[in-house]
């Protein structure tokens, strides 16, 4: 059609394809391809695509069947719905949940029965733009009466690099030496580039006054550095809170009850500036109990509510401006619904699907 | 900066002797041109022989279209919502040939917003296309052998359904 176009101008046009026709023009000719493939490349995609797509991965029962359904998050929400198939290691975990996504790549973690007695617990991280999917075998997983254990999931933005972040928090133990209970904090660092649990710590915590209601622990994916996340007194000793992220920034959804309706408040830092939390707005709808699940890459919340019969629940989208409510025509099992944000990547393009087994 | 100087007119020539006449402030959006102004090299008509006239002309209502400035803040929004109406328009051209020149001329005058806007253009229009229709709008010659082709096919055989 035209004459040729220097491969530096074709560089910038592959640069702004969506993923999926990356995939397929790897065929194209070999400098195609030693560009779509290049770890450069790939890493830093999903950072200068001006215009990435987004996507809402929904995660539900329907009797006994689990679905996975994505549902393109643009102007045309929500009417691109369309199913996927998500990998066989995912299908055969136990309790799985979905831990969360970052820069495209969605973790689960749940565990597996081995020899049908001992739990091995495993987290899988997977691109579904690309399907290509890296399972980690996570060791040592507390469970009660012993303590717990709370796993975090996140991609470096400067490296591509995926890392879990693992904390033992092992059940209080008296010090004769102080006279007080302490818990002992472990905590575990998991690169996919390094392939090994890098960074192993001990710390241990007196509680002044036995527990600490809420708690949320940083780790600063580049540097490395934990650190925590100062709260106000009012969401410290909150009775529910769970985190989300709304427009890439930690949001806070803390539920109580206000004239006897279910509410649920969503704080966001302001500015950035740590400890300094407000309230965006609040969820309050008469008459029905809901969940707020994740946000669209809008704002706007989305929750699952529960239909009259309580055996079902839907899922809408929440507008916090006009406080309208829109049905995203999505129906399942009460409870069972898990929403995560995410955006097209080829992380993982150039990995083949593996198991890590790390030993220690 | 003085208003004398604001509307200082440059002279442009494309590659078929046309010449373009440009305010300064209009024109300093191609980093190319900016330099050459720097440089001190403006004095006489700019030789653009990289750009036909035909592609020149589009370029000039483009960085045109984007010189223009809001007068407040109400203005702005009308404004921005107006500019991305033009963009949407401007790289709906009659030729896909056009839409290339455009690529081309933004890439060698240097802007980046014109850039972003044609490749992001070009982007969309192939990325529904087959292989074989990749290669034959970029002229490319296929340099893989039939076995190599098929198991590159075969990693994402799933992509090609």
């Amino acid at each position: 059609m035209s004459d040729n176009i220097p491969f530096e101008i074709q560089t910038e046009i592959i640069k702004r394809l969506p993923v999926i026709s990356l995939v397929r023009f790897r065929s194209v000719s070999k400098p195609w391809k030693s560009l779509i493939d290049c770890p450069e490349f790939i890493n830093s995609y999903h950072i200068c695509h001006t215009q990435p797509q987004h996507h809402l991965l929904v995660r539900y029962k329907l009797g006994s069947d689990q679905k996975y359904v994505s549902i393109a998050d643009d102007d045309t929400f929500p009417q691109h719905k369309f199913s996927l198939t998500v990998p066989r290691s995912v299908n055969l975990l136990e309790q799985t949940i979905v831990l969360c996504s970052s820069h495209g790549l969605i973790c689960f973690f749940g565990y597996n029965n081995e020899l049908g007695f001992k739990k091995r617990e495993r987290a899988v991280i997977w691109n579904p733009c690309v399907r290509k999917c890296v399972d980690v075998i996570v060791p040592n997983v507390l469970y009660s009466p012993y303590g717990y254990t709370v796993v975090g999931f996140g991609v470096c933005p400067h490296t591509g690099d995926s890392k879990l972040v693992k904390i033992n928090n092992l059940k209080a133990h008296w010090s004769d030496d102080t006279d007080r209970y302490y818990n002992r904090w472990e905590v575990e660092v998991f690169s996919l580039y390094w392939r090994v649990y890098y960074w192993h710590a001990f710390d241990n915590i007196i509680e002044e006054h036995g527990v600490r209601a809420n708690m949320i622990i940083s780790y600063d994916l580049t540097s490395g550095m934990f650190g925590e996340v100062s709260l106000p007194d009012c969401l410290v000793y909150a009775h529910t809170l769970s985190l989300c992220k709304r427009d890439e920034c930690l949001a806070l959804l803390e539920y109580y009850k206000e004239d006897e309706i279910a509410v649920c408040g969503i704080w966001m830092m302001k500015d950035g500036v740590t400890g300094s939390f407000a309230k965006m707005f609040t969820v309050k709808v008469p008459g029905r109990t809901d969940r707020v699940s994740e946000f669209r890459k809008n704002g706007e919340a989305i929750r699952e509510t529960e239909n009259d019969t309580r055996v079902s629940s839907r899922l809408e989208v929440y507008e916090p401006c006009s406080q309208h409510i829109n049905d995203i025509e999505i129906s399942g099992n009460c409870s069972s619904f898990a929403v995560t944000s995410y955006v097209e990547t080829l992380l993982l393009l150039d990995r083949s699907d593996s198991v890590i087994r790390v030993a220690r | 900066m003085s208003s004398s100087s604001s509307s200082k007119m440059i002279e442009l020539r494309s590659s078929d002797g046309e010449t373009f006449h440009v305010e300064e402030t209009v024109v300093l959006q191609s980093e190319t041109i900016k330099q050459m102004i720097d440089d001190d090299c403006a004095n006489a008509a700019i030789p653009l022989p990289n750009v036909t006239s035909m592609t020149l002309a589009k370029v000039i209502e483009y960085i045109k279209k984007h010189a223009e400035k809001p007068k407040d803040d109400d203005d702005k929004k009308v404004a921005e919502e107006d500019l991305k109406k033009f963009d949407a328009e401007f790289v709906k051209v009659d030729q896909e040939s056009m839409l290339f020149d455009l690529v081309r001329a933004a890439n060698y005058l240097n802007i980046k917003s014109l850039l972003d806007l044609t490749c992001q253009a070009v982007a969309d229009s192939i990325k529904d296309l087959s292989v074989e229709e990749v290669r034959k709008k970029f002229n490319i010659q296929n340099d893989f052998t039939p076995e190599e082709e098929a198991k590159v096919r075969k990693e994402n055989a799933w992509a090609f359904d």
